[in-house]
């Protein structure tokens, strides 16, 4: 469904952000894109949308190559930015208006959406606050039915029973043939929802490993005593003990801690990877 | 052929529609505004003194040039902000579409639009002036001579589709502050060509120069024949009416379609 190899991108004629990434996503998953502030993703977001150009490199997203902005590839594509701007319209007028340009959109799933998120139809988007506003555009964005939903911190904003509903709307409406993709650095708000989990480092792609590989490979747990555990990948203080990420040599079962994970990462990627590149020995 | 040559009708009915729409608060205190002016025009010729008969004519193109041009350099405002230019350069149609639409609602309906509301505004004054201050007042006339001039409607239009197809061009081209870049890089484009032109014609047409000084040419001698002077103005206005505006136009195409967000 995304193609992206060998990437090259900067600002103008400034640093190179992205020398050679690389990036495949299948369809039928909600991708969670994590990474520190300025490491890139936004800019990866955009390129996957055909909002920005790469200066060298394949992009392929859909069959299309994104940067052509092709019509019918945008009608299969909705993609919501962190800063909105919206029209001056009221939900039912913009539904009315901008529907019509996707395809696939739905008007009684948009209303749906709407009721469930507790949004007024007759309400001026104008006079919304930002977390309503980020409620209709993921409402739009889930009505249009499109194949490739990029959502960039969709739960900024969100009130704690909107995140909730979030979550179940987002997870509802995947299917074998959408595709999801959401930045956050709220990742407890999403974390059992996002499969694979991809993190971005220094605009390189440090790791991209889907929840049952990362368990398969990887504890999460709590290590209860005052000493550190020595066989920690990565562990931080906790109540009674330390909160740890090792190796999951014995098949161990565990939630992932998406949070852990993510520091986990970031601090010894070369680790964490090479555990991903041995044989799995607790595998039957 | 380019996907993003497509024009499909329906389509750019329904993103005609989806701005009009979205910026209808904007229209409608434009409106008002127009209106106001229209008024504060009329006030200022109410002495009767100074009044000239044709002053609804002489105001007119003035409007349409200076409002059209605003409207025309704010056109693609939607690309200043990233965030405006992302929902812009995302919704599904095509850059031919997006800039279609954007050249209808400036060259088509601004003007047509401006034209009937000036119109109507035009005999309701002059009624006014004529009823109850006795002031004999023209108001502007749709298909005959605008003012005591020879100019016509239709002469005004071609200006301003020359105009608008500058700014139009400055509106996709710049960030920020169109109108005032836009009209400072006509300034210095019109300064470098007339330099250029100027010492391009003073070595070809040497002959025609008596030393320094500068000799009004009425004709010029191309091989047996004689190119007189009106045929060249003639063939210089046709340029700049009908080929130097679409030449603006596609140049907004391709600067569209290398926009970012």
């Amino acid at each position: 469904m995304i193609h992206l190899q060998d990437i090259h991108f900067s600002y103008g004629r400034g640093k190179s952000l992205f020398s050679g990434l690389n990036l495949d996503l299948e369809a039928g998953s909600i991708c969670g894109l994590l990474g520190r502030n300025g490491a890139g993703k936004s800019t990866l977001m955009k390129i996957i949308a055909g909002l920005l150009f790469p200066r060298s490199g394949q992009a392929e997203v859909l069959g299309y190559r994104p940067g052509d902005r092709n019509a019918d590839f945008l009608g299969q594509l909705y993609y919501i930015s962190e800063e909105l701007h919206l029209p001056d319209l009221s939900l039912k007028a913009l539904r009315d208006a901008y529907g019509v340009f996707y395809p696939n959109f739905s008007n009684s799933e948009f209303d749906s959406y709407v009721q469930s998120f507790e949004l007024d139809m007759g309400q001026h988007l104008k006079g919304m606050s930002y977390g309503q506003k980020k409620k209709s555009m993921v409402c739009f964005g889930l009505a249009t039915n499109s194949r490739l939903l990029i959502l960039d911190e969709p739960t900024n904003g969100l009130d704690i029973p909107s995140k909730s509903q979030f979550r179940k709307v987002l997870a509802s409406a995947i299917t074998d043939e959408r595709c999801f993709i959401i930045s956050t650095h709220q990742v407890r708000d999403i974390a059992n929802l996002i499969d694979p989990v991809v993190i971005l480092e220094e605009s390189e792609i440090i790791y991209q490993q889907s929840i049952y590989d990362t368990m398969n490979r990887l504890y999460f747990g709590t290590h209860f005593g005052a000493e550190e555990p020595k066989e920690a990948l990565y562990s931080e203080l906790a109540p009674g003990g330390y909160q740890i990420v090792r190796e999951n040599r014995g098949g161990e079962e565990c939630q992932v801690d998406i949070e852990a994970l993510f520091n986990a990462v970031l601090a010894d990627p070369k680790r964490i990877q090479n555990l991903f590149t041995k044989e799995v020995s607790h595998e039957s | 052929m380019n996907p993003n040559l497509q024009l499909k009708p329906d389509r750019l009915v329904h993103l005609l529609k989806a701005e009009i729409l979205a910026g209808k608060r904007n229209k409608v205190a434009a409106a008002g505004g127009f209106i106001g002016i229209m008024l504060l025009i009329a006030f200022m010729n109410l002495d009767g003194v100074a009044t000239s008969k044709y002053f609804l004519h002489d105001f007119f193109p003035l409007m349409l040039f200076t409002v059209g041009g605003i409207v025309t350099s704010v056109c693609f405002s939607n690309l200043n902000n990233k965030a405006s230019a992302a929902s812009f350069l995302c919704l599904p149609a095509s850059h031919l579409e997006k800039l279609c639409s954007k050249w209808i609602q400036t060259l088509l309906l601004f003007p047509v639009i401006l034209t009937l509301g000036y119109w109507t505004m035009s005999i309701f004054i002059a009624g006014v002036f004529g009823s109850f201050f006795g002031i004999d007042v023209e108001p502007l006339t749709l298909l005959g001579r605008v003012g005591p001039g020879s100019s016509t409607l239709w002469d005004l239009f071609k200006v301003y589709l020359l105009g608008h197809s500058v700014m139009f061009l400055g509106a996709v081209t710049f960030q920020r502050y169109e109108i005032f870049k836009t009209s400072l890089a006509c300034m210095v484009a019109g300064t470098l060509f007339g330099l250029c032109a100027f010492l391009v014609f003073r070595v070809v047409f040497a002959s025609l120069f008596n030393g320094a000084g500068m000799e009004i040419v009425h004709d010029l001698r191309v091989s047996d024949g004689v190119l007189s002077s009106d045929r060249i103005r003639d063939l210089v206005m046709s340029f700049n009416f009908w080929i130097l505006p679409w030449f603006f136009y596609v140049v907004s195409y391709f600067k569209l379609t290398e926009k970012e967000a």
